[in-house]
């Protein structure tokens, strides 16, 4: 019966022919080395061709071959050390060169001979140079891709230790010196080269993604070549420039083939030190110009630049070499302008490569930037050349605005970042007259994107803002979250997004830090100047922190009153400047924060206490005030804001009688003028305070512990907690009254007894056990038994003569 | 026994771009060291003999390069290895974190029979420079983890410890290569030139 | 007594001056066989000794003469019954009489000429050989026995390289050079193949060696095609411009000295045939003959570097052989081989050289026109032969042909 023969995937494919090869193989390998322990020579070559057959296939994929080929040479690596080793005891082989070529079959053939070749070398030097000309010649036969490009790199890895590697001048027998070396090498390299180049001609078209793929995997082998150039030591520094580069330039730009081009130069960058690299910028980057339309020369420039950065940079850090006068390294040579011919590499690709896409141009000059940047870190100018230049390239091509997410602007957004990830100091950034300009051709999007990253490179490294001309540079530079602009999209504002974006602008603000006060005056003003025109939305976030600031500014001139006599009208200033600062914020419909800025300013005057304090501190609290009036409507605010209107009021003690006792009393009257009971009682009750440790000039700045019109408001509050419908709500009242007139009773106000402190809990303990059982009640009982616990606390432990409990009823 | 089977050693080295691998193969086989910066691309060898317990062995010591890019083949040179270097600088950490990975891509790549005991040796590079970033009980700790492994702390630069970390690694070799040599058994016609019997008493001797 | 004269018998023996330290060779006989003999060169003198001796001790032998022939004979094998010999000299030993004893008798032919080589092909054979004869009333006895000869030439005076320009008009042209016309047999070929024109898909290039045997004339004339050796000198595809070197080492081969019409009876030639694959396996190719001839050992005596070599190249000839020495390590290879044998012997009158009427025009815009100009002009271009793989070539070149 036959089976019906199941269908291979491709990859299942290559793996059964990599394995059955792989069998013949290790069965061949097996007998061959059977035979060299028996020391037949004749026996043990046929086995080696036997299994060198196995790489005349043409079935297996690159990497399939590659690891036959490796496992085949492994083998052949045992026979090179037997026939070493009989060479060396004597034994007359002399005519294996010619054995070996009697093999029928061209593969086989020439990996023997190169093995037996490579074994003459070894045990007689002087027929070096004949033999190795003779195997990178003979390797001609085989013109299949594949097979000779592995068949060269067998020749390559085989006569790795036996290239002649000395001066040019001392040997001319033999035994060859580097100059043969560099031939053989540069001969092998041209022709796996063009066996390389070759494979992207033969075959189908349709198969030329695969084609190219498996090109892409070969590479390496013909990239070997260049290695071994560089690691031949007698090449000096001016046999590279006058014969290995131009050996191997030549081959790169006479193939002809994008793949191969791209590739080469970056192995010639990678491989050969830097060293040399600086020493033929020139002719290295004039062969960049010569290559096929579709190299990306691009990469190639990038990657030297890069590479040379990179060098410049370690050997910044082995310490013996410093910098010289022109602030560029020791290290390099000092008639090498590196920045100067990358400049103009630069300048010169993007003119002529017609087809170089945007993007590429400004990874240009991104990598441009980044050597400036490693190799003259002091010269700022460079990096602002490189910006100049960006932007007339642009201009040339007619480039205005690069939208968000395209190619361009991703590298653009690279090439800005670039210095503030590199200064990480915003100044030294403004210090680049183009950045601005070429921030520009971002969108809208992409400025605010890089605005964000400034002002978070600013926060973290805690750039301080420092002149009016640099605040003035800052904030243009991130105006996009400044204010609004022309290219901004109509439409809903994302509230949360743009609280975050201005809560880092506000953060930012608060690092505009001068030395001196009068210049953080400019600072502050000159900052005014530009947050004021960001709309309601803005500045509401970042007037605030000014505001502060200018406070901060007045504390400071107060420590500076025995050195500037001014400092009182400064300080007016100051305050005339919040003041209009903070009506700006009302203008923009708000109330609740110019109702605390006010307050805090209050706050401000009272202590710095300059002349004519008192009337400034009256109109901010008053201006407060009928903010309270005219702007809060809402009673929960309204209670909020009577709460901070009393504490910050009970604060300040600069106000005589005739201000101090309008004011109180308009806070009482405010209170009971809440719109809801519970409000009333409770801000009633705050009130309280007002009369008990509130100061004046009348109380000579002490506290006025005026008892009776303490009692007053906390009856008041009682009445209006009476007046509540929900037993509860006046319960809890209650209870939180309790407290008040406790406190009272604790600090001395001889207006309050035992008695009333009796009814009032009687009262409590009257209603408590009606209430409904709920989360409410729980809270409120609670409340009331830690405040009863605490009376008995106090009654167990008496802590002073004055206050007694005695008689209270718990 | 009549003549000894020739012995031929594979080891590889392993480590991030820049740890030294080229420098420490130069050193040891070359006794030469550049500071120039030359990347690897590809795998290439260079082959030592060297004496192992009174034998003559010839290690073959296969330089690799550190950057995926530059291997464009795969790595079917890990075959066969008998034993593997993992090279770190000292001073650089990011090249300690990546031993791990090295390693388990070599076990991976390479299929060794028996991937736990398979000889692998620590290399610390650049000891010579400062600062130091891994401590030598850093390293070594990462050595224990990893069922023992011997650490040596080099300079390539200035050749020290190069010359005994290369003779551990040649001893581990060998001793590795010892235990497989039950390979031939797959052939039924073989003729067996070694002592079997010393096999076993072969696993300890790797001291060091 | 002479009835018991009667069944008197003897042994011949034919021993020769020096064979101990002669020189012997091998050589093939008609069954494949190979056998040693002691080689002898034209006009050496070839003496020794016969002896006789009786087989029934004490009784007599009667003999209407003794005598010695040297005698060299051409055998066609189609043609067995008639032997041609080209050299036949004869010695009498004894007259007529009686042998009593065991006696020996010693002989000489002084400065024989010899001048042709020992040669067993598919039809013909060349042999030397010394026969003794006692000539007796009802059956003589006769001895035979076989000498090798080797033909020794001087080095050429003209030995001119082989330079050619080859092609299939818009398809394939090549340049192929062998360094020389005539080889000796332990020679190198040393040479090189240049691409000037390929719109084939070339898989392979190789070499073969062709042994041509020609006996008989007229309606008895044979042909005998033999490939000696196939020698593969190019894997894979070649562009335009490529150069593919040719060393073809000939000492391990079987070969002979070539022979022009000996005696009138048949001749044997060496061509190399340059043979070129293409991947529908279609086959191109051009012979070109080689003249082989046969170095002596004594001109080297003096060189002592190249008597090892000739030495060595000795041994290869005895030894355990190369596996690769004949083409065809896999099975593959091997039928494959077989089969190239039969297509060539089927196209063999087609191996003439057509001249290209279209010569001069190849070099017309060929960037390659200015390598080596000056034998371009003086060869013609010539026509390589194709050959079908599949039977569907009818191109117009071929027409034309």
């Amino acid at each position: 019966m036959p089976a019906t023969p199941q269908q291979l995937s491709p990859v299942e494919e290559q793996e059964k022919l990599l394995d059955e090869a792989l069998g013949v193989v290790k069965v061949q390998a097996f007998q061959l080395k059977r035979c060299l322990d028996k020391n037949k020579l004749m026996d043990a070559l046929k086995h080696a061709s036997a299994m060198l057959a196995e790489l005349r296939t043409s079935l297996l994929s690159p990497k399939s071959y590659y690891e036959l080929y490796m496992a085949i040479t492994d083998e052949l690596r045992h026979m090179e050390l037997y026939l070493l080793d009989e060479f060396q005891k004597g034994r007359k082989v002399a005519d294996l060169y010619e054995l070996v070529q009697y093999a029928g079959n061209i593969v086989p053939r020439l990996y023997l001979l190169i093995t037996v070749g490579l074994v003459y070398i070894k045990s007689n030097s002087g027929l070096k140079r004949d033999i190795l000309n003779d195997l990178v010649e003979m390797c001609r036969g085989v013109q299949h891709p594949l097979r000779g490009l592995f068949l060269r790199n067998y020749l390559l890895q085989c006569t790795r230790n036996v290239l002649p590697d000395i001066a040019e001048t001392e040997n001319d027998d033999g035994d060859g010196n580097v100059r043969d070396s560099i031939n053989f090498v540069l001969m092998n390299f041209a022709e796996m080269n063009k066996l390389w180049v070759r494979m992207q001609h033969q075959g189908h078209s349709r198969e030329k993604q695969n084609r190219e793929k498996e090109r892409e995997e070969l590479r390496i082998l013909v990239g070997t070549n260049l290695v071994r150039l560089s690691q031949l030591e007698s090449v000096t520094m001016e046999k590279y420039q006058k014969t290995v580069l131009p050996g191997i330039l030549e081959q790169v730009v006479s193939c002809r083939d994008a793949i191969a081009q791209e590739y080469l130069m970056e192995c010639i960058i990678q491989v050969f030190p830097d060293e040399f690299h600086l020493q033929t910028l020139n002719p290295f980057l004039k062969s960049c110009a010569e290559l096929e339309a579709g190299v990306n020369v691009k990469n190639i420039v990038i990657s030297l630049m890069e590479r040379l950065a990179a060098f410049s940079q370690r050997s910044e850090g082995v310490g013996d070499s410093g910098r010289n006068d022109q602030g560029s390294p020791t290290c390099l040579p000092p008639d090498v302008q590196l920045f100067e011919v990358f400049s103009d590499q630069v300048a010169s690709i993007i003119a002529n490569r017609q087809d170089l896409p945007a993007e590429d141009m400004v990874s240009l000059e991104v990598a441009l930037v980044n050597l400036a940047h490693k190799c003259y870190p002091d010269r700022v100018d460079y990096v602002d050349k490189v910006m100049q230049n960006s932007i007339e390239v642009f201009k040339r091509l007619g480039l205005e605005k690069f939208e968000l997410n395209t190619l361009v602007a991703k590298e653009l957004q690279k090439l800005l970042k670039i210095p503030i990830d590199n200064y990480n100091n915003l100044l030294t950034v403004l210090k680049l007259q183009h950045y601005a300009p070429l921030m520009q051709h971002l969108d809208y999007y992409g400025r605010k994107l890089l605005s964000i990253y400034i002002l978070n490179n600013a926060l973290d490294s805690e750039t301080l803002i420092t002149t009016q001309e640099q605040v003035e540079q800052a904030l243009n530079l991130v105006k996009t979250l400044v204010s609004d602009q022309s290219d901004q999209p109509k439409g809903e504002v994302d509230l949360e997004e743009l609280a975050e974006e201005q809560g880092l602008l506000a953060r930012f603000i608060h690092q505009f830090k001068s030395t001196s006060a009068d210049q953080q005056y400019l600072v502050l003003s000159a900052a005014r100047k530009i947050l004021g025109v960001g709309g309601p939305l803005r500045i509401k976030h970042t007037l605030p922190p000014l505001i502060f600031q200018a406070y901060q500014l007045a504390y400071k001139y107060k420590d500076l009153k025995k050195e500037d006599d001014m400092w009182e009208k400064k300080c007016q200033k100051i305050f005339q400047f919040t003041h209009s600062t903070i009506s700006a914020l009302v203008k923009a419909e708000l109330a609740e924060l110019p109702l605390r800025l006010f307050l805090q300013g209050a706050l401000a005057i009272n202590q710095i206490g300059f002349d004519n304090h008192e009337t400034v501190a009256y109109e901010f609290l008053s201006q407060a005030f009928s903010l309270y009036e005219d702007e809060i409507s809402d009673s929960k605010a309204q209670l909020a804001a009577i709460t901070l209107i009393v504490g910050t009021l009970e604060q300040i003690s600069c106000f005589g009688e005739e201000n101090a006792e309008p004011l109180r009393t308009q806070c009482a009257l405010a209170a009971s003028k809440l719109l809801k009971k519970p409000d009333q009682c409770r801000g009633v009750a705050t009130c309280s305070h007002l009369f008990w440790s509130g100061k004046s000039l009348a109380s000579n700045r002490e506290e006025t512990h005026d008892g009776k019109r303490v009692v007053e408001c906390l009856k008041k509050g009682l009445r209006i907690a009476k007046q509540c419908m929900d037993v509860s709500v006046q319960v809890q009242l209650y209870v939180e009254l309790l407290n008040h007139y406790i406190y009272f009773y604790e600090k001395g106000n001889d207006q309050i007894s035992v008695q009333i402190l009796n009814q009032v809990i009687g009262k409590i303990k009257e209603e408590l056990p009606n209430l409904d059982s709920s989360d409410e009640t729980d809270q409120i009982t609670k409340h009331f038994n830690n405040t009863l616990e605490h009376l008995r606390s106090r009654i167990e432990n008496p802590d002073s003569d004055v206050i007694s409990y005695e008689g209270l009823e718990i | 026994m009549a003549t000894r089977k020739k012995v031929l050693l594979k080891v590889i080295i392993l480590g991030d771009s820049g740890v030294g691998k080229t420098s420490l193969m130069n050193q040891y086989v070359n006794k030469k060291f550049s500071n120039q910066y030359k990347a690897t691309i590809g795998a290439d060898f260079l082959t030592k003999e060297v004496i192992v317990d009174d034998r003559i062995v010839t290690m073959q010591i296969w330089d690799t390069a550190g950057q995926e890019r530059f291997q464009s083949l795969g790595v079917a040179f890990y075959r066969g290895a008998d034993c593997c270097v993992l090279v770190f600088d000292v001073t650089a950490p990011n090249t300690f974190k990546s031993l791990d990975s090295w390693r388990d891509e070599f076990l991976i790549q390479a299929s060794p029979r028996e991937p736990e005991n398979f000889p692998f040796v620590l290399l610390g590079n650049k000891v010579d420079l400062e600062p130091r970033a891994i401590s030598s009980k850093r390293a070594q700790q990462w050595c224990q983890s990893k069922n023992g492994i011997p650490y040596f702390e080099t300079s390539a630069k200035e050749a020290l410890n190069v010359e005994q970390a290369f003779q551990s690694i040649a001893r581990n070799a060998l001793t590795q290569q010892n235990q497989t040599v039950d390979l031939y058994n797959e052939f039924p016609d073989q003729i067996k030139l070694t002592n079997t019997t010393n096999r076993n008493s072969n696993g300890d001797s790797c001291a060091c | 007594m002479s009835f018991f004269g009667f069944g008197q018998s003897a042994e011949i023996d034919i021993y020769l001056d020096g064979q101990d330290a002669r020189k012997k060779v091998e050589v093939k006989t008609e069954d494949g066989k190979k056998e040693l003999m002691l080689l002898y060169y034209d006009g050496e003198t070839v003496s020794g000794k016969v002896n006789v001796s009786l087989k029934k001790a004490g009784s007599k032998l009667e003999h209407q003469g003794i005598k010695i022939e040297f005698i060299g004979q051409i055998e066609l094998f189609y043609d067995r019954g008639n032997h041609h010999e080209f050299t036949s000299l004869v010695k009498e030993l004894a007259r007529p009489g009686e042998m009593i004893a065991h006696t020996s008798y010693p002989f000489e032919f002084s400065c024989v000429e010899k001048p042709f080589e020992v040669y067993t092909g598919a039809n013909v054979k060349l042999r030397y050989f010394l026969r003794v004869t006692i000539v007796r009333r009802l059956a003589d006895i006769v001895k035979e026995v076989d000498i090798a000869v080797h033909t020794l030439s001087s080095y050429p005076e003209m030995n001119n390289s082989i330079k050619m320009e080859v092609g299939i008009e818009d398809c394939l042209h090549i340049e192929f050079e062998y360094n020389k016309s005539k080889y000796h047999l332990k020679d190198v070929i040393v040479g090189k193949i240049y691409f000037l024109l390929v719109r084939i898909k070339i898989k392979h290039m190789e070499i073969a060696i062709i042994k041509r045997e020609t006996t008989g004339t007229g309606p008895n004339m044979f042909t005998e095609n033999e490939t000696i050796a196939k020698y593969e000198i190019m894997d894979g595809a070649p562009v335009r411009g490529e150069s593919i070197p040719i060393r073809v080492f000939l000492a391990g081969y079987e070969l002979t000295p070539t022979m022009r019409d000996i005696n009138k009876k048949f001749s044997v030639r060496y061509f190399l045939n340059l043979v070129l694959m293409d991947t529908e396996d279609r086959r191109y190719f051009k012979q070109q003959e080689i003249t082989l001839w046969r170095k002596g050992d004594k001109v080297r005596k003096s060189n002592i570097q190249g008597q090892q070599q000739v030495q060595t190249s000795e041994d290869i000839n005895s030894a355990d052989r190369f596996p690769q020495l004949h083409p065809g390590g896999t099975d593959e290879n091997r039928s494959q081989s077989s089969k190239d044998d039969t297509e060539e012997q089927g196209s063999k009158q087609v191996f003439t050289e057509i001249k290209s009427p279209s010569g001069d025009s190849l070099h017309v815009g060929d960037p390659f026109s200015d390598h080596n100009p000056d034998h371009i002009t003086e060869n013609q271009i010539q026509h390589m032969q194709r050959e079908a793989g599949d039977g569907q070539n009818d191109s117009n070149n071929e027409k034309r042909e």
